[in-house]
């Protein structure tokens, strides 16, 4: 069975590291981008099954590239899983208006990501 | 009655400014009298070339001077009809004489003749004379009030402008505190994220993803691991103090049972105080206990001063927890019997940072800043808290919380106090 995909858009280079090394430790194949431009082209290009994305992004911010995608209906299936350091109700309201599947706030706990990453794929 | 004509008496002696008031009003005068006065009347009256005498009733004086002055005999009541039906619209009749007579008449007076006596026709003048004055005052006053009403003109819009002027100090004090409340979440932000990073890394290593490690290797990582979650507390400690410092911070106030709460805290201290063998006690008077507060501040008070006592109280000790309803407040006391405060330490206990040289028992490390935070959400609360100790001889932290329920009447709300 081919691996599922996993996109992870965050600016934070180590962030993004840690939760690679973990999804790949999990069995996922993992694809990165840093900025909100480059997250949405490979989000159209790459189908990944499930994309982890932030919301403070350089160039396009989070929520924008939620927003594209799902009310897009070539992509609007794909489950999204907002994160965020902000922590303010606002960003819970806004992710929910975008379309995310789930927010989670940072710090987060690895546990909670990866259980969500599988409730949300079916797994 | 007959409105046309004017009723004018005079009884008892004749005084010159009445009569000059009254000369006044008078036209085509009927006088109805007897007597010295009637006779004193006519002579006073009688230099003036506006009154017309038409009519007088006399007895035996006579009256020198009167032009058609008519004399009549003892007045009576017929006499009285007899002028009614002479006089014409305008004029005056006039009554004079003694009270007697004055009382004789009145009685006889025929139709709906009103007769009033001269004091109270004095008084009437005086009344008139007053109601002139009241005029003039009253517009003395007006214009008086003109003047203020502009003077308050201007006073309304010199305050327009103050006025104005707030609503833009004010929007400019709003951006300011926005812009805190931003540099707070941004410094929360930056601080954040290296930690996560650091604690990322360090469990994918204690995970042992990249490869086995030594029993050294993993306990020197575990201890790399509990210095970032201190720091992390830490921060948010440091966080919240500088929130409420700021004044930033807003109680979300519920009814809750406070017993409840402290039961829940000392239950998820168990364990922790179990390891050291130290027993926790309670001593509540009252199954429930109802107060308006924030509950998870509270909580965290509880959880600080109940989690101090476990790390300061030595194995085998007691910590005891007692909650009493003092009517309008609630009060908390915790004792252990741990080492104790030095006298000259008591005054710094809740100052930040000031950790006094106690052993610590297991468990994470504290920030320093419990009792600080714990101080600042009592009195949040409109509280107070306090300590007393002695060394050797244990601890005792007691604070006390309004309840801020709402008062029995019904006029009073539950943010009423």
């Amino acid at each position: 069975m081919a691996k599922k995909k996993i996109l992870i858009v965050d600016d934070e280079a180590e962030i993004v590291k840690a939760v690679q090394i973990r999804l790949e430790h999990e069995g996922y194949e993992v694809l990165v981008a840093a900025d909100g431009q480059e997250g949405l082209a490979k989000a159209k290009t790459e189908s990944p099954d499930l994309v982890v994305l932030d919301v403070m992004l350089p160039k396009l911010d989070g929520f924008e590239v939620c927003r594209f995608l799902k009310f897009d209906e070539k992509y609007k299936k794909i489950p999204i899983i907002m994160l965020t350091a902000r922590a303010q109700k606002i960003d819970e309201d806004t992710s929910k208006q975008v379309g995310a599947d789930a927010y989670i706030a940072k710090p987060f706990d690895r546990g909670a990501v990866i259980a969500k990453i599988k409730e949300l794929l079916g797994e | 009655m007959r409105e046309d004509i004017r009723l004018c008496p005079f009884i008892g002696g004749v005084k010159k400014d009445h009569l000059d008031a009254r000369r006044r009003k008078m036209t085509n005068l009927f006088i109805f009298g007897a007597g010295q006065d009637t006779v004193h009347l006519i002579e006073a009256l009688s230099g003036s070339d506006k009154l017309t005498i038409a009519g007088v009733i006399d007895t035996d004086s006579e009256a020198p001077g009167i032009r058609s002055a008519k004399c009549l005999g003892i007045p009576t009541s017929a006499h009285a009809k007899d002028l009614l039906d002479k006089a014409a619209p305008g004029d005056t009749m006039c009554l004079v004489g003694n009270r007697a007579i004055y009382e004789a008449l009145s009685k006889e007076i025929p139709g709906n003749m009103r007769v009033m006596d001269a004091p109270a026709f004095g008084i009437l003048l005086k009344l008139a004379e007053e109601c002139d004055k009241t005029k003039l005052a009253l517009k003395e006053a007006n214009d008086e009030l003109k003047i203020q009403a502009w003077g308050l003109n201007k006073t309304n819009e010199a305050i327009k402008l103050l006025y104005n002027e707030l609503a833009d100090k004010n929007r400019r004090l709003q951006e300011l505190d926005r812009l805190k409340s931003d540099f707070l979440s941004v410094v929360s932000h930056e601080l954040r994220t290296p930690l996560t990073i650091m604690k990322e890394f360090t469990f994918i290593i204690l995970d042992e993803i990249p490869g086995k490690l030594t029993a050294d290797q993993k306990g020197y990582i575990e201890i790399i691991a509990n210095n970032i979650d201190r720091l992390s507390r830490l921060i948010s400690d440091l966080l919240d103090i500088s929130k409420m410092e700021a004044k930033k911070e807003k109680l979300n106030k519920t009814f809750v049972n406070i017993i409840n709460l402290a039961e829940t805290v000392i239950l998820g201290m168990k364990t922790q105080a179990d390891k050291k063998n130290i027993e926790l006690k309670t001593e509540f008077r009252v199954p429930a206990l109802d107060v308006y507060v924030d509950q998870d501040k509270i909580t965290q008070v509880f959880t600080n001063l109940i989690g101090n006592a476990v790390k300061f109280t030595p194995e085998n000790g007691v910590i005891t927890l007692a909650i009493a309803d003092k009517d309008k407040e609630v009060e908390c006391r915790l004792s252990d019997t741990g080492i104790g405060i030095a006298a000259e330490d008591l005054s710094k206990v809740f100052s930040k940072f000031q950790q006094f040289n106690r052993t610590e028992g297991p468990g994470p490390k504290g920030t320093g800043l419990g009792l600080a935070i714990s101080k600042q959400l009592v009195e949040l609360h409109s509280g107070k808290i306090w300590v007393d100790s002695e060394p050797g001889k244990g601890t005792k932290f007691t604070f006390i919380l309004p309840k801020q329920l709402p008062e029995p009447s019904a006029e009073k709300g539950p943010n009423d106090k």
